[in-house]
């Protein structure tokens, strides 16, 4: 609860550090805060804009926090995010035929198939090579984001189109839309699910138990008995899968079809969201969307408040600062060595039946 | 002893040094003089204060109040430079030495321009304090590449490198054979004949009268009794260590030894950076006995710990337990064969700091029913054992779900060794079980140890005291440079057990 | 032909200095523990500052010390969270590079956002090296670039020079490998890890400048395009020594060299191929090396000292 309360009150600093910087150039804080708030949730359209942004912003987040809480410090979910979205196009439009009961989960499990793999490849190479995840990731990412480009370019461009894009996937494969006036899918029921399938993976199971046992000790976890390769490659596996299920969302619910620059760079948004919300569940949602609305409002209080668009980036990256400072500065008193935000680990609290001494 | 109202004060005095943490004061108004041209011996159990006081002294930890006195001036020791600077050098329990950078940049790092010459000065006077060591160690050596014995020395060397006033030993024996521990304490001498101090923290009672000109006792940090070595004998000294008689030697009842339940036959390993190399290590544990490994710290007993549990790849070599070939199955499944372990190091690899008393129960019971079924985790069931593992082990917890990091480090092992008994193995590999542990838990460890003798359970005890090996031990082996040397029993000498350490095997008629 | 050949050599120089420079600065800023992840940021916070510097007093060197203050600037602060606060070092690397992002990009637009057209400056131009940039062949690919190619090319050289044969350097070194150790010793490990970020982070703005003042003459909002993660990578690649980072360089240079060509002779090996080479090249250097790599032990993990904070 304490470190809820210093996330808000970091967040209102940096609010108020960007509030500075604008009136120091002669922008109205006020006015732009209100475009901001009211450009990602005034209206309902709005909202749903939001809403949209944030499927897969939170699934990346979730997908960065799974990685995280096994000290395994991914910044792949950007590549695996492809991988998914190149895997759910392809699948798609290689069944037209099937009805949409069939093809929409089909393809969406092509996508989070194609993102598990490319995500136990960084895993692999971790375990078997040691290959150090950090660099190992990014470096997959621009394999990974260089090679659907280059099918983009030619191999599955929809033919006889100047654009880099694939051809519309089968109307059967494209999630329906919630409501006539916004682009907003059913997919976003997904994050919340997943958000919750993670909360149950590291909470209840062995494998989510074991994974952060070795990311907390992977010594320790040895001397217990537990395989660090498997935990790396079951977390890899799970992060990538979720990540592959953010670029199925974004091209079953959203663009219907592949196209470039589709990734917008959530991978690495993803990642400062997953660690504001201290890589558990609920925090993460909870903070995807925050930078979801901030994202949409930006380009209302560019228009209305004439702030340029890379304000937000600003803002965002003075939370990430804020936040990140303020935990350390309350826990430096603890002396404890490692980040609080990183290993907050909390197993569900005894129910009420169990006898207590 | 009064002191000599004419003489120049002394060297460093201490007076009502007070420093706690969360929880417990480690030094309680603590007084000390140290004489210059004397070796001052600070002797104490753990927690007695004796490192909180090292590393004041050291520069490295601010004390809450007292005064420190600097040849009679008052001086505030601010950092390990401003220590430095008056001329105090710690030797350190574990070594501070960069792997990667040579002999000679250890010992001059961190040297302004006038104390180190210029290179080839260094180096020259870094090889006479070499010679004098008798060492083969070259100075553009990279550390990485020495023994555990090796480093200590330049350890040493690092501190007569500057010009040392008061040299503080901390534990400096622990990992020296006994012949370099001597050589250790002739050069100590030299420092101190030159108008210098050392003050060395020991546990070990001979090196107290071998070594030391006075003894500081220390007991629940403060100062219990400085006296001239000469005039005191060990009982006291050690009653006043611990506050209370010594009680005698736990007496056991004999056993004759049952069936063999662990067996290593010829067990070889690879010697890696620093890591010495099992070489033909041969040895058993029968039902209902203790077999206790006796030898100098860093001669494979870490690696035969590995190696028993999987997580060392053999070479050659086979381990049995219970009949059953042990060799090419995973830590897990040996853990499930009935080997249990006590890891050396609690922190590094027996717990999990960040997590609650429960998960670290789990991590000791692994994935089998009732706690895990399926995949899935029953925290119930993990909570009722817990609590069970509290009560049997009288681990002073409120709840099951505190995080592992409030209990003191004697409660911790507690855990450790009920959560690791719990699954009733059939051999327990108990590495340093009482290391660093307070009298109280330390008493449990051995009690529950004999326990499972009494059982008709084996227990390979390796401790680096060696007293706690001769009262526990039903055998003892002496393992050097990774084999077993040589056996003993309770009832060897120490003096032979102490050459079987470094590897001499005493010739008939020779008084070691 | 022969002019194909050095045209590509030159520009595979050209395009891995910039590379060169940002990584060099890694390299002494990770010898002594520091992973700094935000060499992105500082990279385009120093394009923009060289950029203004040069603009508005007219002289590329001011753009340049500009494009170094600014660097250092930002590395100070990643200094101050990373070591000071103890902030685990790739999160603060990449908020900082958020916040460079949206303050150039913010700071671009407010000053020209009235501009008729797009502001430039005057480039600086090559300096030909007297006698040697006349030698035929070696002359044009090595003696005839601008002055921050010569520089990036020499400094690993010194920054060898620095690290294994003088004290300093030493200290420097055993800050990264063993700060309890350095500190024991008397050596100041914040502040030298502080100078280290700094150092880093000033050759990284510099290398940012690079792109604005040299190798074009305008500013565009992200125009570093992720130069500073190679500039990561080549340290990796290179197994942190000056004379592997060198070579790495000139390899991620080459790659992209190679790839415009190409592109423009349309030859049928795909573009993005040629590009991911240096990547997948990193990663077989990092599977093979693990072994005996040289990254010093204690690479980004903050030092705690015992009891007094």
């Amino acid at each position: 609860m304490r470190t809820l309360g210093l996330t808000l009150l970091s967040l209102a600093a940096a609010l108020a550090a960007g509030a500075g910087l604008m009136a120091a150039v002669g922008i109205d804080p006020v006015t732009a805060y209100r475009e901001l708030g009211l450009g990602g949730l005034g209206t309902p359209r709005n909202v749903a804009e939001t809403l949209l942004r944030f499927c897969p912003l939170a699934l990346c987040a979730l997908a960065v926090a799974v990685g995280f809480r096994a000290s395994f410090f991914t910044i792949g979910v950007e590549g695996q995010f492809y991988f998914g979205a190149l895997g759910t196009a392809l699948a798609a439009l290689a069944f037209p035929g099937l009805p949409p009961l069939i093809l929409i989960p089909a393809a969406m499990a092509a996508g989070m198939a194609a993102g598990a793999v490319w995500g136990l490849l960084a895993g692999w190479l971790k375990v078997r090579f040691g290959v150090n995840e950090v660099i190992g990731t990014l470096m997959l990412n621009y394999i990974a984001v260089l090679f659907v480009q280059y099918l983009l370019r030619g191999p599955i461009r929809a033919p006889g189109s100047e654009v880099q894009f694939t051809p519309l996937i089968p109307a059967a494969a494209m999630l329906p839309r919630v409501v006539p006036w916004a682009r907003l899918s059913w997919g976003i029921a997904v994050p919340f699910l997943a958000g919750y399938a993670v909360q149950v993976f590291q909470r209840r199971t062995w494998a989510g138990f074991r994974a952060q046992a070795f990311g907390a000790n992977p010594l320790a976890a040895r001397y217990a008995g537990i395989s660090g390769s498997r935990s790396v490659l079951v977390v890899t596996a799970v992060s990538g899968a979720l990540a592959g299920l953010a670029g199925a969302l974004v091209v079953q619910g959203e663009f219907h079809r592949l196209q470039a620059g589709i990734g917008a760079d959530y991978g690495y948004t993803a990642i400062p969201i997953a660690l504001v919300g201290q890589t558990n569940p609920a925090g993460t949602l909870v903070t995807a969307f925050l930078f979801a609305a901030m994202d949409v409002g930006a380009t209302m209080m560019q228009l209305k408040a004439a702030v340029p668009l890379p304000m937000v980036r600003l803002l965002e990256g003075l939370m990430i600062l804020f936040v990140v400072g303020g935990r350390m500065v309350l826990s430096a008193g603890l002396g404890r060595r490692v980040a609080a935000h990183l290993r907050p680990v909390s197993p569900p609290a005894v129910p009420p039946a169990a006898p207590q001494p | 002893m009064p002191a000599d109202p004419a003489a120049p004060p002394p060297l460093l005095r201490v007076e009502a040094l007070t420093k706690s943490f969360p929880g417990v004061i480690a030094n309680d108004r603590l007084n000390l003089e140290v004489r210059a041209g004397e070796v001052h011996a600070v002797l104490g159990e753990n927690g007695a204060g004796k490192s909180t006081l090292m590393n004041i002294l050291g520069g490295r930890l601010a004390p809450d109040a007292g005064e420190i006195q600097w040849e009679g001036r008052k001086v505030s020791l601010a950092s390990p430079r401003a220590a430095a600077a008056l001329g105090i050098a710690m030797v350190h329990q574990h070594y501070l030495l960069v792997p990667r950078l040579s002999v000679l940049e250890n010992v001059t790092l961190g040297l302004p321009r006038f104390a180190r010459g210029r290179p080839a000065d260094a180096e020259r006077r870094l090889r006479a304090l070499l010679g004098q060591f008798e060492t083969k160690i070259d100075p553009r050596q990279a550390v990485e590449t020495l023994s555990v014995g090796e480093r200590q020395k330049v350890e040493i060397i690092k501190a007569l490198f500057r010009q040392v006033r008061l040299l503080i030993l901390d534990e400096p024996t622990a990992a020296l054979a006994p012949h370099e521990a001597r050589q250790l304490f002739r050069i100590g001498r030299a420092v101190a004949a030159q108008g210098n101090a050392v003050i060395f923290i020991t546990h070990r009672m001979d090196e107290v009268h071998a070594f030391g000109d006075r003894v500081t006792v220390l007991r629940a940090g403060r100062n219990v009794g400085t006296f001239a070595t000469a005039e005191t004998e060990p009982r006291a000294l050690v009653r006043l260590m611990v506050g209370r008689e010594l009680a005698p030697r736990s007496v056991r009842a004999p056993r004759a030894p049952g069936a063999v339940l662990l067996e290593a036959v010829e067990l070889a390993t690879a010697a890696g950076e620093g890591a010495v190399g099992l070489d033909r290590l041969s040895l058993e544990v029968r039902a209902g006995e203790i077999v206790g490994i006796a030898g100098v710290d860093g001669n494979g007993q870490d690696e035969l710990v590995e190696a028993l549990l999987g997580l060392r790849r053999l070479r050659a070599g086979r381990i049995t337990l219970n009949s059953q070939d042990l060799s090419s199955l995973d830590t897990a499944a040996i853990l499930a064969g009935g080997l249990g372990v006590v890891p050396g190091d609690r922190h590094a690899a027996a717990i999990i700091e960040d997590f609650d008393l429960r998960q670290n129960v789990l991590l000791g019971l692994g994935p089998t029913p009732p706690w895990v079924r399926g995949g899935w985790l029953d925290w119930r069931r993990i909570g009722q054992t817990t609590t069970e593992i509290v009560q049997r082990f009288q681990v002073r917890a409120p709840r099951p779900e505190d995080p592992i990091a409030r209990l003191s480090g004697g409660h911790q092992q507690r855990l450790v060794l009920g959560r690791v008994l719990h699954r009733e193995p059939r051999v327990l590999v108990a590495a340093q079980p009482t290391r660093g542990l307070d009298v109280g838990s330390a008493a449990l460890v051995r009690e529950r140890l004999l326990g499972m003798r009494a059982a008709g359970r084996g227990v390979l005890l390796l401790s680096m005291d060696l007293d706690e090996v001769l009262e526990l031990s039903d055998r003892i082996a002496v393992i050097f440079a990774g084999r077993i040397i040589g056996w003993a029993t309770p009832t060897t000498s120490r003096t032979e057990i102490g050459l079987l350490m470094t590897g001499i095997a005493p010739r008939r008629g020779e008084t070691p | 032909m022969s002019t194909v050949v050095i045209g590509f050599l030159v520009a595979a120089l050209r395009l891995a200095t910039p590379l060169l420079l940002a990584a060099t600065g890694e390299l002494l800023a990770e010898e002594s523990g520091v992973l700094n992840l935000g060499v992105e940021g500082m990279m385009l916070t120093g394009a923009l500052s060289g950029f203004l510097g040069a603009y508005y007093t007219g002289s590329i060197l001011a753009g340049w010390l500009a494009a170094m203050a600014a660097g250092a600037a930002l590395a100070l602060t990643f200094g101050f969270f990373a070591i000071t606060l103890r902030c685990h070092q790739v999160i603060v690397s990449l908020g900082l590079n958020l916040l460079a992002v949206g303050g150039t990009g913010f700071c671009y637009r407010t000053l020209f956002a009235l501009a008729a057209h797009t502001p430039e400056i005057t480039p600086a131009g090559p300096v030909v090296v007297p006698l040697l940039g006349r030698i035929p062949w070696v002359g044009p690919v090595l003696f005839r670039h601008d002055v921050l190619v010569y520089v990036a090319f020499l400094l690993p050289a010194l920054a060898w020079y620095f690290l294994f044969r003088t004290h300093l350097g030493a200290a420097w070194r055993a800050v990264g490998e063993n700060p309890q150790a350095a500190d024991s010793q008397g050596i100041p490990v914040r502040r030298m890890r502080y100078l280290a970020a700094v150092t880093g982070g000033a050759l990284a703005g510099l290398a940012g400048a690079y792109y604005s003042t040299v190798d074009l003459n305008v500013f565009l909002e992200e125009m570093t395009g992720g130069a500073g993660w190679i500039a990561v990578s080549i340290v990796i690649f290179g197994n942190w020594r000056p004379a592997g980072i060198v070579a790495a360089a000139l390899i991620f240079g080459g790659a992209e060299a190679l790839q415009l060509r190409l592109q423009v002779a349309g030859t049928g090996v795909p573009r993005e191929f040629i590009v991911m080479l240096p990547y997948l090249l990193t990663l077989v250097a990092l599977a093979s090396k693990f072994r005996s790599s040289n990254s010093p032990r204690q690479l980004s993990v903050p030092y705690v000292r015992l009891g007094r904070d």
